[in-house]
């Protein structure tokens, strides 16, 4: 089994007098994929948020490459090895998709423009969108976009990439296109957190699952168990609503 | 009519030469309306609290009292202080402090447009807050000021006629002098009134085309 490379012991996040996360304990190891899956609410989202640090937890602590950043204030250095995809892609739209892709290693990393654009390319082109370089985000459809987000993360070489419901804003015919590319790098040894909605995917893609509810984790293992035996009562509920919703 | 070429004759070249006095005036005004604006808006987002009070009481009291009243403030008032100030350099402090508090409210506002998704993705990447705002965030808030910023220019210009109170030679005082030495206020102020047309509405043009181009986007 490999080094764990992330390590959460009893995290906690309130936003005012509302408990989102009560104490979860979870460790992903190197290379590892981890799919949390869980209703809406449950904490998923957040708790993705808290280790990158966009929000600040308020218990518990969490150890990234053997150091507990629930103290460091360095963020940005945290942030440079833990790359995030959001929702919304969140692309600079007054860039192009290769000018995304380079704005960090440029301006962050101090890599050479011809450098970082080559690596550039490279990635873009890892992503089928080579031929885009230079096209705008809003000239581009959310699947090519998604893929953009993607690539403009990888360019950072991180070492953990949490992937936050990136599926969700995206119409269902573009979804296909994004997940072979998470698919791709999961296959690589990517280690990679990722919320989702997309069960299926989750469970050809997932090393394991982790289900959330009420800020809690309620059960963990691998996605056979997870989704063919599941335990808790809870999980047993949720699978009913969403694979019937599938169909 | 002959009559009135006359007095174009006489009296617009002298009128005219105020318009370069009124545009310095609002140049140098709004460039110290930028700086101070830009550090009133980074002063209240700052997250500190004793500086984002002091600009927040620098904003609320600029706009609340009378532009006129500060004009005479500084420039009379502070001679109490033994500060003798020149008339334009008056003038130019008084519509830098004006337009501070009314660009820091553009600017605030055109930052706070900018989807917060953008700032968390810049500082995702490891970027710091003032590389995010420098390269992510007033770049796109930029385009979104455009319009207001443009329409600020205009009063600006405007407000500048103010300073024919403390005896600026701008297109005002010039026309009042000219007024009053010739006794046709309606040919003279009228010479005024194309000067200024001629410099604001070219600007409201451009601030309408604009937004609408912002509209249909």
């Amino acid at each position: 089994m490999s080094a764990p490379i992330l390590h959460l012991d009893g995290l906690q996040m309130a936003f005012g007098a509302v408990q989102v996360l009560r104490g979860v304990d979870l460790t992903v190891r190197e290379g590892e994929s981890v799919a949390i899956i869980g209703p809406s609410g449950s904490g998923k989202s957040t708790l993705l948020r808290c280790l990158n640090r966009l929000e600040t937890p308020t218990g518990g602590t969490v150890t990234f490459e053997g150091k507990a950043i629930t103290e460091t204030s360095d963020f940005n250095r945290l942030r440079m090895r833990m790359g995030m995809v959001f929702q919304h892609f969140n692309l600079f739209p007054h860039m192009t998709a290769l000018g995304n892709v380079i704005e960090a290693p440029i301006h962050v990393l101090k890599q050479r423009r011809d450098e970082a654009e080559a690596r550039g390319r490279d990635l873009l082109g890892k992503v089928g969108l080579l031929e885009k370089a230079d096209a705008y985000p809003r000239q581009l459809s959310g699947g090519q976009k998604q893929r953009v987000a993607i690539a403009r993360c990888m360019a950072m070489n991180p070492r953990l990439l949490l992937l936050d419901e990136i599926t969700s804003a995206l119409d269902p015919e573009l979804v296909g296109e994004v997940l072979d590319v998470v698919r791709d790098l999961a296959r690589q040894g990517m280690t990679m957190m990722l919320v989702t909605h997309e069960m299926r995917f989750a469970r050809e893609v997932a090393d394991r699952v982790v289900f959330m509810d009420g800020g809690v984790v309620v059960e963990a293992g691998p996605p056979e168990e997870i989704f063919t035996q599941p335990k808790s009562p809870r999980l047993r509920k949720f699978l009913t609503a969403v694979l019937e919703q599938v169909g | 009519m002959n009559d009135y070429l006359q007095l174009l004759q006489s009296y617009f070249p002298y009128i005219a030469k105020g318009a370069v006095v009124t545009l310095e005036l609002t140049v140098l005004a709004l460039l110290g309306s930028v700086v101070i604006g830009l550090s009133a808006t980074f002063a209240k987002m700052s997250g500190l609290r004793i500086v984002g009070y002091i600009a927040g009481i620098y904003i609320e009291l600029t706009r609340a009292t009378p532009a006129l009243l500060q004009l005479f403030i500084i420039y009379f008032g502070l001679t109490s202080f033994g500060i003798r100030l020149d008339p334009f350099t008056a003038a130019v402090i008084t519509l830098s402090l004006v337009g501070g508090a009314y660009a820091a409210e553009i600017f605030r506002a055109g930052i706070e447009a900018v989807d917060r998704g953008q700032f968390e993705a810049a500082r995702s990447l490891g970027m710091s807050t003032p590389l995010a705002m420098r390269r992510i965030i007033l770049p796109q808030a930029g385009v979104i000021i455009l319009p207001p910023f443009t329409n600020f220019i205009i009063s600006m210009i405007k407000d500048t006629s103010l300073a024919l109170t403390i005896s600026v030679p701008e297109i005002m005082y010039r026309s009042y002098d000219a007024s009053s030495q010739s006794y046709r206020s309606m040919a003279v102020y009228s010479m005024a009134a194309i000067l200024y047309l001629a410099i604001c509405l070219p600007l409201s043009r451009f601030a309408k085309s604009l937004e609408r181009r912002r509209a249909a986007q």
